[in-house]
């Protein structure tokens, strides 16, 4: 592991996400974080500067905009240089008995929650595999 | 949500709010509501961080660092940042806040609101005096930010304010440079209030940091003695840490009243006095700083029935009078103060219309709370203070009265033009006479 590692953080407004990233910001690591709310991004991302990371780069979006994800990991790996660490933090706590209920809400349940992580862990993954 | 969660640090009185709310994000809207208070860490002793039936504004999320210039040590951060979390980030950067108060487990706005002060305050005033900026949320949905030279008024009212002015989001504060986590502390034995104000006037050119402990249980010809330690930073450069983040040890259970009697205290006392090591020695900073924050939840060693604090200052005019007059009531009474904390302020002034450090003497007392006899001296000693031109310490009180606390603050009636309709305390509708 690098001694600044590069970070990669999907759902940076996250309470999780928060923590963790302050962790790595310690150790002068370099950020891209993804968020839905350019208030919120902005609060986190001052944060981690003023903490000690040697760079927060940051793109908003709505991740459940599945075709988004390609065009976010490639600007991730420009800004950073690579990634290191990868932190899929972004997601929601669905309410069972509207699930049971409609699968409308099941379908974005797991577009959220499994599609969106799913999508973005492959394109990760197959980007880092492309520098080897 | 129990009464037990939101008290204050001597845990009387046992009032609780009604509601309380926790914002996550700086930028959201205050909550609706008629009695709004902040709320950090709850260290204040008394009733100005409670607010009995209305709304807490937990600020514990509010922690984030906004912008840290490394250069010059100028530091905004988030008003719910502990002077804890805030030593974790800057020291290791080479900046140390030049006003720190007995604990670090205290929030930034907190400290703002209380305009605390530190063993330093003859060199580097208060907290306040070390604040450059801030933003404050008020009820009716403005922001404003305040600094003595924009929105002065506001500024003047808000440090010290207790909270009362609106919503502390962000603070800027100026740092000192730090070279070395370390203390060289002197410690001289003392017998009396007059060559305790020796000791200090003596002290004062040469050593940045000075505080005494005095045995208040000591009568007779004891009247007075305690222990002065003075101290410098160390000059050679050493490994900037802050040291351990959490109290080793912790008080699980509220101590039985049998241990809080007066002549375990004096025992406790005399025990302090024989035993601690006169001379020099080095120290890192943050046992010297804060020793009790060693022990978590410390004040569980008064009990169930919680204690009292009381601190006040006293011109130095007579200081040395009015002090011995408050020790010898204090002898009298039967009543036993476990830590009692000594010290002469300085001259710089503080910035806050309601600010407590002023120049004079300031003695800290804590006594368990035993019921009426334990209020009955300490309006005692409110007199013997306010007919000497002295103050008590709002952040410490829980029973001043309305005339008191008048007497205290000469500039009250302009301080209450700033506070925000919606904000209240217990202690403010209790000083203002509002019950």
């Amino acid at each position: 592991m690098a001694e600044a590692p590069k970070v990669f953080i999907a759902g940076a407004t996250s309470a999780i996400a928060q923590a963790t990233a302050r962790l790595y910001a310690r150790r002068g690591a370099r950020f891209f974080l993804v968020a839905r709310d350019p208030l919120k991004l902005e609060a986190v991302a001052s944060d981690l500067t003023g903490r000690g990371a040697a760079q927060v780069a940051s793109a908003v979006a709505d991740l459940d905009d599945l075709a988004r994800h390609p065009g976010l990991v490639e600007e991730g790996f420009a800004a950073l240089g690579g990634i290191d660490v990868a932190l899929i933090a972004h997601g929601t706590l669905p309410d069972q008995a509207s699930c049971q209920a409609e699968f409308a809400s099941t379908h974005a349940a797991l577009v959220n929650n499994f599609l969106g992580a799913a999508s973005l862990a492959a394109g990760i993954i197959n980007a880092s595999a492309m520098t080897f | 949500m129990s009464a037990a969660d939101f008290l204050s640090w001597g845990r009387y009185p046992r009032v609780a709010p009604r509601s309380v709310v926790a914002p996550s994000w700086r930028h959201e809207p205050l909550p609706a509501g008629a009695s709004l208070l902040p709320r950090g860490c709850g260290r204040s002793y008394g009733d100005s961080c409670l607010n009995a039936d209305g709304t807490l504004i937990h600020t514990a999320h509010l922690d984030r660092m906004v912008a840290f210039d490394r250069e010059r040590g100028i530091v905004r951060c988030e008003a719910g940042m502990t002077l804890a979390q805030l030593l974790e980030v800057v020291v290791p950067a080479g900046w140390f806040p030049p006003v720190l108060p007995g604990t670090r487990f205290v929030s930034i706005g907190g400290a703002i609101a209380n305009d605390v002060h530190g063993k330093n305050h003859h060199v580097a005033g208060s907290f306040g005096c070390h604040v450059r900026r801030f933003e404050l949320a008020r009820s009716d949905g403005t922001r404003v930010e305040c600094s003595p030279d924009s929105n002065a008024e506001l500024f003047a009212a808000t440090i010290g304010g207790l909270g009362l002015t609106g919503l502390v989001t962000w603070a800027e504060i100026a740092l000192a440079p730090i070279v070395s986590p370390v203390l060289d502390v002197e410690t001289l034995a003392f017998e009396g209030v007059g060559e305790f104000l020796a000791l200090s006037r003596d002290s004062a050119q040469r050593f940045e940091y000075t505080v005494a402990w005095i045995d208040a249980t000591a009568g007779g010809g004891k009247v007075g003695r305690g222990l002065f330690m003075r101290a410098n930073p160390a000059a050679q450069p050493g490994e900037l840490d802050a040291g351990r983040a959490h109290p080793r040890i912790s008080i699980p259970f509220d101590f039985p009243a049998f241990a809080l009697s007066r002549p375990a205290i004096a025992a406790f006392n005399a025990f302090h006095y024989g035993w601690t090591r006169r001379g020099a020695a080095r120290t890192h900073f943050v046992p010297f700083f804060f020793p009790l924050d060693a022990v978590g939840q410390w004040n569980r060693v008064y009990g169930r029935r919680g204690f009292l604090q009381h601190q006040s200052v006293v011109p130095m005019a007579d200081a040395s009078r009015t002090l011995e007059a408050m020790l010898r009531e204090i002898a009298a009474s039967g009543e036993a103060s476990f830590l009692s904390v000594l010290k002469v302020f300085g001259d710089r002034e503080s910035p806050g219309m309601l600010s407590f450090p002023r120049p004079g003497a300031t003695l800290a007392l804590d006594f368990p709370h035993r019921g009426a006899t334990t209020l009955a001296l300490l309006d005692r000693l409110d007199a013997i203070v306010t007919g000497a031109g002295g103050a008590i310490y709002p952040a410490k009180d829980a029973r001043m009265s309305p005339e008191t606390f008048a007497r205290s603050f000469p500039r009250a009636v302009e301080f209450e033009r700033h506070v925000d309709p919606a904000f209240s305390s217990s202690f403010w509708r209790r000083v203002r006479g509002r019950g």
